[in-house]
């Protein structure tokens, strides 16, 4: 047992480890089919959960109870699984290249290739189910024909796919395969827990799957897309209700008579579950806006909230102590979700995909505990990689908000100060940040492209990594042509001179007058390092500077990338309202850099 | 309104103040151009080419200016000209108003409007009409050219069987536009470049060309102006500048200077010495002749050999590529009438902070406050 958990803590460890490494190669571009493809992964719990709700009760009294148990956590989990992979999915195939989008032809493939290994399972259940013999269970009739061994082995390949799959989710080009691997590894992992040894009784397990098969389903193909954050907390809610469930189960059927290293990972499990389970359901609602958005708070929420922190804490310490059955447990499982709630609560809609990321972790964590109860170690890998993705995940996403994780969660006790700053920034408008990495998926999905070449460009002498960019561009069958506008520049034709060096084609160049017509055209301007030429505010403002200077009229793409050094004024010293455009996003950084990172995340996504 | 185009009487001028492009756009625009007999000829445009813009050509430089409301040229006029306008006519042209005291007086007591195309002020707006960009980028080219033309040496590096050949090293001195220019052109042909002015911001935009910047410290903060024109420097800090300069210059083949202050005589960077250092077969290009020249040995429109060392002083190059220098002239000439006239009328705004910084006379009284400054100077000395 010992060495058991001994090995348990080693696996923990290292696929915390590469959780960890893997997540950070993520780009910010698919943090959100992320949090979902863990999600769905963290549906592992099922595995857990079926063989609760298969297992042999008849030596235990009032066993039903665990049977009921273990059928609502398979049916939750099922739920999970089944609706995450789905949505998973489907937010993947938003990323597709053009390429990819014109190949269309690929689609009946996989569906032909998903219901065949769906279908041969059946069919092979079935028959065996056929050949039962009279007097013989089924689970009795399996378990003579299948090794325990091969159990293990399937959870090694299905581990295997799950960390394959998540590497997948580092570049949109390989995001849907991995999921899909991912995908056939929970396949894997559950078709070969129907064979664990502890798994008789099959009736609640079909019907708890047939159910989460229908709902998950239904689910994952019909949510909005606007709707996954949502349906993502309120899959997390589901997953950890059964890692609660199936702990309160084993609990329930052992009657607290377990070792004390078995209690210590039941009590975690039971209180990170309870408490995600309600939480996740609030966070879920504040999307969904059935509660109020903002922060609810009140007086003494804090103390109210570290005593009841407490107090859980305590009845899951004398659990461990007295190795028996008190109510304390109950109580105990009744207080965690009384402290889910109560933890979300105080935070705004607005922070929620922190909070879901994290609960995510927290969904993680409980599973892998669950995983140290049953002694599963796919449930342990998991539960590790789904921790640790989830909480570095949350840790990404407050950088990117420019807040720290104490901030987000604990916010709302002292928002005020925010919140005017916030409505300074919002006088003018936001700007909007892009990373060189979504810059690359806006352009494979460009057909044309205008770039309007600038000081900056001089100055960062990024000629030559335009033009590469151009021809990779080119390479695509994307239009690429050049706005040069009369006083780009320090001195006359300063940009011919720049660009004649990179050989740049005299006939991509345009003038001013022969592109603006042509700028309502294009999906994409790429701004390098101009400012004042491109001031929207030089026909609008009569109080600019710049009143009445003709402007490259880039404000009528359909999209505007400006790469920048900072928001500082240019020539004419003045603000560019460009930036406050909604179609606008800023990419900042030294222009030669960022068009090298452009080119490089470009290459990698072909 | 009637605009007059007469032909350029200034000896080895080739350009003309509009193009039968230029024109036909402001006849379009409802304004009656008259285009004197063969003004166009030396940047190749026939008078048939003006016609056929729709303009009337007129066969004498009398009967032009009898008939004009507003005259474009390119060079300011000479006083036998100015004599032949009718009282309160517009003038346009490059009158280089601060250097020319006589000419300004002339021109306010015929109660002539005249507007310099060098007092366009350098804002956003107005740099379609920024004449002296527009001639300047055509003199920082060609005298790249004429010193790669004189140089007795390759400009690229060449590694040949015959053995290798080092590139040019060429300075140039004054980072304005003609300079930048320069600076772009000399890279293009592939000499080494470097460039060198007092204002420190320029650094950047020379290195925004791929050449490098020469410097040394002068003691001074910052030598540029509100403009971004150069200010001028003390004493000290010029002679130190000289000092330095001076070094440095001996290690170049080519030296082109196109260091000018407004309504100054050009800084004196290249003495004789600094020439008699410099390697035989070197060639310094001074367009700042006109204004005295950068360099002392400097002649205008003359080429002078000391110690093996070929001086150009060239002061009107954008004569020399008279069809290209007239198109961009005509476009700053075109869009400067836009803002004077309204619906082929005359209307000047003498608020506009364009016309304020271009207009010299109006109403027999000397309208620009630092050409005023500069007349009262001149009578006190």
């Amino acid at each position: 047992m010992t060495s058991e958990l001994e090995v348990g803590l080693y696996i923990f460890l290292l696929a915390g480890f590469l959780g960890y490494h893997i997540i950070t190669r993520v780009p910010p571009l698919l943090h959100t089919p992320l949090m979902s493809a863990t999600n769905a992964i963290a549906a592992i719990s099922l595995v857990g959960s079926l063989v609760v709700a298969g297992s042999d009760y008849s030596g235990v009294e009032y066993g039903w109870v665990c049977t009921l148990l273990g059928f609502v956590a398979v049916t939750c989990s099922a739920t999970n699984a089944v609706g995450g992979f789905l949505i998973t999915d489907r937010m993947l195939k938003m990323f597709k290249t053009k390429e990819q989008r014109e190949s269309g032809k690929k689609r009946p493939v996989e569906a032909l290739f998903y219901g065949g290994v769906l279908g041969g399972t059946l069919l092979i259940g079935w028959l065996l189910y056929r050949s039962t013999p009279e007097g013989m269970t089924f689970g009795e009739y399996l378990h003579r024909h299948v090794a325990e061994e091969a159990l293990r082995y399937c959870y090694i390949v299905s581990a295997a796919l799950f960390v394959v799959g998540l590497k997948g989710l580092s570049s949109p080009k390989h995001a849907r395969r991995g999921m899909a691997l991912a995908a056939l590894g929970m396949y894997i992992a559950v078709v070969g827990t129907l064979f664990h040894h502890h798994v008789v009784n099959y009736t609640w397990i079909t019907i708890g799957l047939l159910i989460g098969a229908v709902v998950g389903g239904w689910m994952g193909l019909s949510i909005p897309m606007t709707a996954v954050p949502q349906r993502t907390a309120l899959s997390h809610s589901l997953g950890a209700l059964a890692a609660c469930l199936v702990g309160v189960s084993e609990y329930f059927r052992y009657q607290g008579e377990l070792s004390r290293v078995t209690l210590v990972a039941l009590d975690f499990e039971v209180i990170v579950g309870g408490l995600t389970f309600t939480g996740s359901l609030i966070a879920a609602a504040k999307l969904q806006e059935m509660l109020p958005g903002r922060p609810i708070t009140y007086r003494g929420q804090n103390l109210i909230s570290l005593t009841l922190l407490g107090v859980i804490l305590a009845s899951a310490v004398y659990l461990v102590v007295t190795q028996a059955a008190t109510p304390f447990f109950y109580l105990m499982v009744l207080l965690a979700f009384v402290f889910g709630l109560l933890l979300v609560i105080p935070i705004g809609a607005a922070d929620m995909p922190v909070v879901i990321a994290l609960l995510n972790s927290y969904g993680g964590l409980a599973d892998a505990a669950m995983g140290f109860v049953l002694m599963n170690k796919i449930q342990i890998v998991t539960g590790s990689l789904d921790g640790t993705s989830g909480f570095l995940l949350s840790l990404l996403m407050c950088r990117a908000m420019n807040r720290s994780a104490t901030n987000v969660l604990f916010g709302a006790f002292g928002s005020v100060s925010e919140e005017e700053a916030t409505a300074a920034a919002e006088a003018k408008g936001t700007v909007r940040n892009i990373t060189a990495e979504e810059t690359a998926v806006l352009f494979e999905t460009a057909r044309s492209v205008v770039v309007v070449p600038g000081y900056g460009m001089a100055v960062a002498q990024a000629q030559h990594a335009v033009a590469e960019l151009a021809s990779i561009l080119h390479e695509r069958d994307i239009d690429v042509k050049y706005a040069i506008h009369p006083v780009a520049g320090r001195m006359p034709g300063h940009m011919n001179v720049l660009l004649a060096e990179a050989n740049v084609p005299y006939e991509q160049l345009h003038e001013m007058e022969a592109i603006n017509p042509y700028f309502p055209e294009a999906d994409i301007v790429l701004v390098v390092g101009a400012n004042d030429v491109t001031n929207p505010a030089a026909k609008t403002n009569k109080s600019s500077p710049l009143y009445g200077m003709p402007i490259l009229e880039v404000e009528r793409a359909k999209s505007i990338i400006v790469l920048k050094r900072s928001m500082r004024p240019g020539f004419a010293g003045v603000d560019n309202d460009l930036y406050y455009n909604e179609k606008c996003m800023m990419l900042f950084g030294d222009a030669k850099d960022s068009i090298t990172k452009l080119i490089s995340e470009m290459k990698s996504l072909l | 309104m009637k605009l007059a185009v007469p032909r350029e009487t200034a000896p080895g001028e080739r350009r003309v103040a509009l193009t039968p492009d230029a024109v036909a756009a402001l006849v379009k625009s409802g304004i009656e151009v008259m285009v004197e007999a063969g003004a166009g000829a030396g940047a190749f445009h026939s008078d048939a080419d003006f016609q056929t813009a729709g303009a009337r050509i007129v066969p004498d430089a009398a009967t032009l200016y009898g008939e004009a409301d507003v005259v474009a040229k390119v060079q300011r006029p000479t006083a036998d000209e100015v004599n032949r306008f009718r009282e309160g006519t517009v003038l346009v042209a490059y009158l280089q108003a601060l250097s020319s005291p006589d000419l300004v007086q002339q021109l306010a007591s015929r109660r002539i409007t005249s507007f310099g195309m060098e007092g366009i002020p350098r804002i956003s707006r107005a740099q379609k009409m920024d004449a002296l960009s527009s001639q300047a980028n055509i003199a920082g080219y060609k005298a790249v050219l004429i010193a790669s033309e004189s140089l007795a040496k390759f400009f690229p590096m060449l590694m040949t069987a015959a053995g290798t050949v080092f590139a040019a090293r060429v300075l140039v001195i004054g980072a304005g536009v003609a300079g930048l220019q320069a600076i772009a052109t000399a890279r293009r042909l592939g000499a080494q470049v470097w460039g060198y002015d007092v204002r420190a911001a320029v650094k950047e935009q020379v290195e925004s060309l791929g050449a490098k910047f020469l410097q040394f410290d002068l003691g001074v903060a910052d030598a540029e102006d509100k403009g971004g024109y150069a200010k001028a420097l003390t004493e000290e800090q010029s002679r130190r500048q000289q000092d330095m300069l001076a070094e440095k210059t001996k290690e170049f083949d080519v030296v082109v200077t196109t260091a000018l202050v407004p309504g100054r005589t050009a800084p004196r960077l290249i003495t004789k010495e600094t020439v008699a250092g410099m390697r035989p077969g070197s060639v310094i290009v001074d367009l700042a002749a006109e204004a005295g020249g950068n360099c002392e040995l400097t002649r205008p429109d003359e080429i002078v050999v000391e110690h093996g060392v070929t001086i150009h002083g060239p002061t009107n190059l954008p004569a020399t590529m008279p069809v290209h220098a007239s198109q961009l002239y005509a476009r700053n000439v075109t869009e400067l009438l836009r803002e004077l006239v309204k619906d082929g009328a005359l209307a000047i705004d003498f608020e506009d902070e364009i016309v304020r910084g271009a207009c010299v006379t109006h109403g027999g009284e000397v309208v620009s406050e630092a050409v005023r400054t500069a007349l009262a100077a001149r009578n006190a000395s």
